[in-house]
Formats: C-alpha cells, structure tokens, sequence
C-alpha cells in the first residue's frame, strides 16, 4: 500500500476532487486510511468538500425553449466537395464495408476497361514503320553471304 | 435510440429528423458549457446553435475512431468559445467584473447566496481558458478526464495537472475573497 505524503494527498484533492469515488482505484484505500489516521488531513478534505459544494452553486440558466427554437431555424445546405463524395461513395461507413466492396473493385477495373478500349481502338503501327522494315530486309539479304549453304 | 454512428451516418445523408434527435441529445449540455465559459445566456444559445449547425454541415467529417460524438461537439464548442471570447473580450468582465461583483453586494447584502454566485463566476471566468475548460468539462459537463483530454488536445497527465492548477487556484481565491468579505462586515459593525 502506498504510505501518503501530505503533499500527495494535496494533489488528490486538488486534482480528483473530495469525492473518494473519483480517487484513483489504487490508491483510495490508502488515502481514506491515511485520512482517519490524520487530522490535520481530515480538516484540508473539509475545505476541499466545502469547495465542491460551493461549485456546484455555479448552475446554468434552463434555456427554455431552446431545441424548438434550433430546430426551427431553417438548415444549410449541406455542402461536400466532389472528392468526399468519391470517398464517401467508395467507402461506406465501416458496418456496410463488406457489403459495398465491389465498389474500390469496379474502380480497379476502370484502368484495365479503359486499356483494353485504348488498345481496340488505337493504330498502333508507327508510320513508315512497315515499308522501311521490309526494304531494309531485302537490303541486308543482298549481303547475305549464301555460299555457306550451299 | 440510434447509436452516434446511426445517427451521424443519417444526418451526413440529410435526414432531418436524426438532426432533430441529435439537438434533443446534445444541444443543451453543450449550451451549459458554453454559459459557464462566457457567461451570457445569449452567448451560449449562439454557440449551441452555431455547433448544432456544424454538426449539420460536418456530419460527413466525423470520425468515430477519433472521437466519441459528445466529446467532437465539444470540442467545436470550445473553439467556438475561444473565438467569442478573443472578439469579444469584453463578454465575461462587462457581466461579472469583480468591480460589478463587489456592487452587487453592496446593492443586497441580504442575497449573500447570489454574491456568491457571482463571486464564484468572477473567479472562475479569471481562470486561464485551458483550465476553465478542464474544470468545466470535467466537474459539470460529466466527461471524463480522457475525453476531456482529446478535446484539448493533451495527454491525461496534463489534463490532470490543469485541473489541479485550477483547482488550486479558485479555491484559494474564493477563500481570499471570504476572508476580505469577513474582515469588511467586521470593520463595519465595529
């Protein structure tokens, strides 16, 4: 069990309050023992349940009327950039995930489609590529030595 | 009752009527933080209302890995505090001066409750925002320290310690300012 400083109990009070329920769990039943062991202790916890009490004094108006009076206000538009929709649109809030996952799938496909289109449809042929290949062949058939093969 | 996540999935596609549950749910717990923080009721209706219609327009933005729902809402609040209270410096001393606080007194010595009410809002509206928010937050908006911590953004050993601090020092201002008292209606029955 932690032996209690008054400078440590201090700091409990200062920092949890004088309600031993809001105390750290490991250390309450030292400090509450601490406490019964200690007047001078007993006293300083007085004046920190003396100041708790004097806060809860600080109470709020009862704002009557004031969700009517919110809810009757007209509401913006709710405005979202065309890449959150994308996101939002690809990524459904986490308990639908699985059940939308075609959606990143048809995405991946979308390159591939647009590739095998390009491919289609594209000349893929340089120009001039064709008839100089086939002159230069016949050019260099003409060095060819063939005495070899024979 | 929809969970926070059904809820903001339902306002993030429009649907009114989770917005309207979600004011019933947050609006006035975040209307008491923001009255304890500046000190008008107006003020705090304004700020209720200006997160509300955030949380309208941002539903889409909130991330429930990041942060419970209370504890975003409170943190716009707290920024829509800050920048009430840098426009507007004059909120807080113009309602709650000490000046005022010590006429207050004067005017109905009878009300000794009320002055000190009013002396415990002087006090804490002195208070450094950082510790203000901590000590409201933690001691009436009932979050916990951890949530209390992600909206200020620091660890919960700083939270902690602003607590402490705060603490510290109201409670040693209210017992100053007793004393004062005491010696003044001392000195005027002698």
């Amino acid at each position: 069990m932690t032996e209690f400083t008054p400078e440590r109990f201090e700091e409990l009070m200062a920092m949890y309050g004088s309600d031993s329920n809001k105390w750290p769990a490991k250390e309450r039943q030292a400090a509450l023992s601490y406490v019964g062991k200690n007047p001078t202790a007993a006293r300083e916890m007085q004046l920190w349940q003396a100041f708790d009490m004097q806060l809860q004094s600080f109470a709020v108006p009862t704002f009557s009327g004031l969700e009517a009076r919110l809810l009757r206000q007209r509401l913006p538009v709710q405005q979202r950039g065309l890449a959150d929709h994308i996101l939002a649109w690809l990524f459904p809030e986490p308990h639908r995930m699985l059940a939308m996952l075609w959606r990143p799938a048809a995405l991946a496909v979308v390159p591939l489609a647009l590739g095998l289109f390009v491919g289609s449809v594209a000349d893929m042929t340089v120009d001039g590529y064709a008839m100089s290949s086939f002159d230069e062949e016949l050019y260099f058939l003409s060095l060819s030595d063939y005495a070899e093969s024979i | 009752m929809l969970t926070d996540q059904q809820l903001m999935s339902a306002i993030a596609a429009g649907d009114q009527q989770a917005y309207a549950e979600a004011v019933n749910r947050f609006a006035r717990s975040i209307a008491a933080y923001a009255y304890r923080m500046t000190g008008r009721e107006r003020d705090a209706e304004d700020i209720a209302q200006e997160t509300m219609l955030r949380l309208w327009t941002q539903a889409h933005r909130w991330d429930p890995d990041k942060a419970e729902l209370s504890t975003w809402l409170h943190r716009i609040a707290r920024n829509l505090c800050i920048d009430f209270l840098r426009r507007d410096k004059s909120a807080l001393s113009e309602e709650i001066s000490g000046e005022q606080v010590d006429a207050q007194i004067a005017i109905d010595q009878q009300l000794d409750r009320d002055a000190d009410v009013l002396r415990l809002r002087a006090a804490v509206a002195q208070l450094p925002e950082r510790q203000r928010s901590a000590l409201i937050m933690t001691h009436f908006g009932g979050l916990s320290n951890r949530e209390v911590a992600c909206i200020l953004d620091v660890t919960v050993d700083a939270l902690e310690s602003l607590l402490a601090r705060a603490r510290r020092s109201l409670k040693s201002k209210l017992a100053n300012e007793h004393n004062n008292m005491m010696n003044s209606e001392g000195a005027y029955k002698s």
